[in-house]
């Protein structure tokens, strides 16, 4: 057995081939490999949801999710949230700009991340709802009010 | 960083089980939310990872003709909270896999992970030992059935073989007068105290059997001996002993010090959460 991993997969809408360790995780293969640092690290411990990607869809500690189960699957980096051709930034980015949903800005890329799976999920949700699907999304500055709002009126939009 | 290894992806169950009696210092994972975690805290070390996720044998949830489900091992605790089957089955566990930790690690951590790994706070060990399920194990010598009672020995301790690889979990037909809760306090992704309650009721009403295990306070769920007591109560009786059930419950667990909360005050908590579980379960059945 190779002391490396072929993977193919979908990253942000677009085929890629490497090879990386087994022992690397995702984080460190975005991060490290591909230069896409929007994907922070916090408490690497998969508690605060700062490092949250998207799997086929789903949203993902990418902190300890070994970068070898991403093979054959789609990742979603908040790189590729915006518009691949324009470079629009989504409705839910747009809608955090426009709530000043976030302060220092660390903890963003998970919170994008994690709504945009809620959001694509239940497109029309009640507060509690994105209270309860953000519960795993720590943020130490904005005390949360403002991201619900932004996450609710981009939802209101998406419903338009 | 997490230490160097080999990664082996069996497709079958045959050959995982080669694997794991070929290779020394190995380890299977499917989800990784327990293993890669430890890994990279340094608190386990593997030379060769079996990743089991690509072995069918161990996946889906079946609904088999006596009313026994079958859930295999790498189901994820998002597919068994989705899960129409067990939400006609049993409720209590779907809303329970909801609550798990965060919505990542629902999405990729496993059933058969979580049992494997016997940490003292599970929440899905707890109801599953009041409900009497059984987990089935593949190895080199065959395949054996064990009550999760006889699996799960101690913290982090199983009487899995290391050879031996989790194909599933099963859960018997619930009793038709059978009124399950769960119910639990997290303080932080774990619950600090978790309470399963089940009463199996005779047609006229009164408690045929019931069970009340007491998770994430000592080593494994423990279920207690006093819920003998209500047999052949009804519910208005139940309720009038509900609070010195409670605290019989509550004075047969030895809380482990920890989480900076007192061995006393985690034993109040355990009497206020038996009391809600007993109170939602009668409260059901009325």
């Amino acid at each position: 057995m190779s002391e490396t991993v072929g993977l193919e997969l979908e990253l942000n809408r677009r085929r890629i081939r490497l090879e990386v360790r087994p022992n690397e995780t995702l984080a460190e293969v975005l991060r490290v490999r591909l230069a896409l640092t929007g994907t922070k690290v916090s408490c690497d411990a998969q508690v605060c949801g700062t490092c949250t990607v998207l799997l086929d869809g789903r949203a993902v500690s990418s902190c300890t999710l070994l970068a070898a189960d991403a093979d054959g699957r789609s990742v979603t980096s908040v790189e590729g949230l915006a518009d691949p051709e324009s470079g629009t930034l989504s409705r839910l980015q747009r809608a955090f700009i426009g709530h000043a949903a976030f302060q220092c800005g660390y903890c963003t890329p998970g919170f994008l991340m994690s709504a945009t799976a809620l959001l694509a999920e239940i497109p029309n949700p009640s507060r509690q709802q994105v209270i309860d699907y953000l519960e795993g999304n720590i943020c130490r500055c904005t005390g949360y009010e403002a991201i619900v709002d932004a996450v609710l009126d981009a939802a209101g939009e998406e419903a338009k | 960083m997490i230490p160097r290894f080999q990664l082996h992806r069996p497709t079958s169950l045959d050959e995982a089980v080669e694997l794991l009696g070929e290779l020394d210092e190995v380890a299977c994972y499917a989800g990784g939310t327990e293993l890669v975690q430890v890994m990279k805290m340094g608190f386990a070390q593997a030379r060769h990872l079996v990743d089991l996720k690509r072995i069918d044998q161990l996946d889906g949830i079946t609904d088999e003709e006596d009313g026994t489900m079958r859930i295999g091992a790498t189901v994820t605790h998002r597919t068994i909270g989705d899960s129409q089957v067990i939400r006609r089955r049993l409720p209590a566990l779907c809303a329970l896999e909801h609550q798990i930790a965060n919505i990542r690690i629902r999405n990729v951590g496993t059933i058969g992970g979580n049992l494997c790994f016997a940490e003292p706070h599970s929440d899905p060990a707890t109801l599953l030992l009041a409900c009497d399920a059984s987990v089935g194990l593949a190895g080199g010598e065959g395949r054996r059935t064990l009550s999760l009672d006889d699996f799960l020995l101690d913290a982090f301790t199983t009487a899995r073989e290391e050879t031996e690889i989790m194909t599933h979990v099963s859960v018997p037909p619930m009793a038709a007068g059978a009124r399950i809760a769960y119910h639990r306090l997290a303080l932080t992704e774990r619950p600090t105290v978790s309470v399963a309650c089940r009463l199996d009721h005779t047609p006229e009403g009164t408690v045929e059997d019931a069970r009340i295990v007491i998770g994430s306070v000592g080593p494994r769920p423990i279920a207690c001996a006093a819920p003998a007591q209500l047999r052949g109560l009804d519910s208005a009786a139940v309720a009038q002993v509900a609070d010195e059930m409670s605290h019989a419950c509550a004075s047969e667990v030895e809380p482990l010090d920890e989480l900076e909360l007192s061995p006393a005050y985690r034993q109040n908590l355990v009497a206020v959460m038996v009391r809600r579980a007993l109170g939602e379960a009668i409260g059901a059945a009325t």
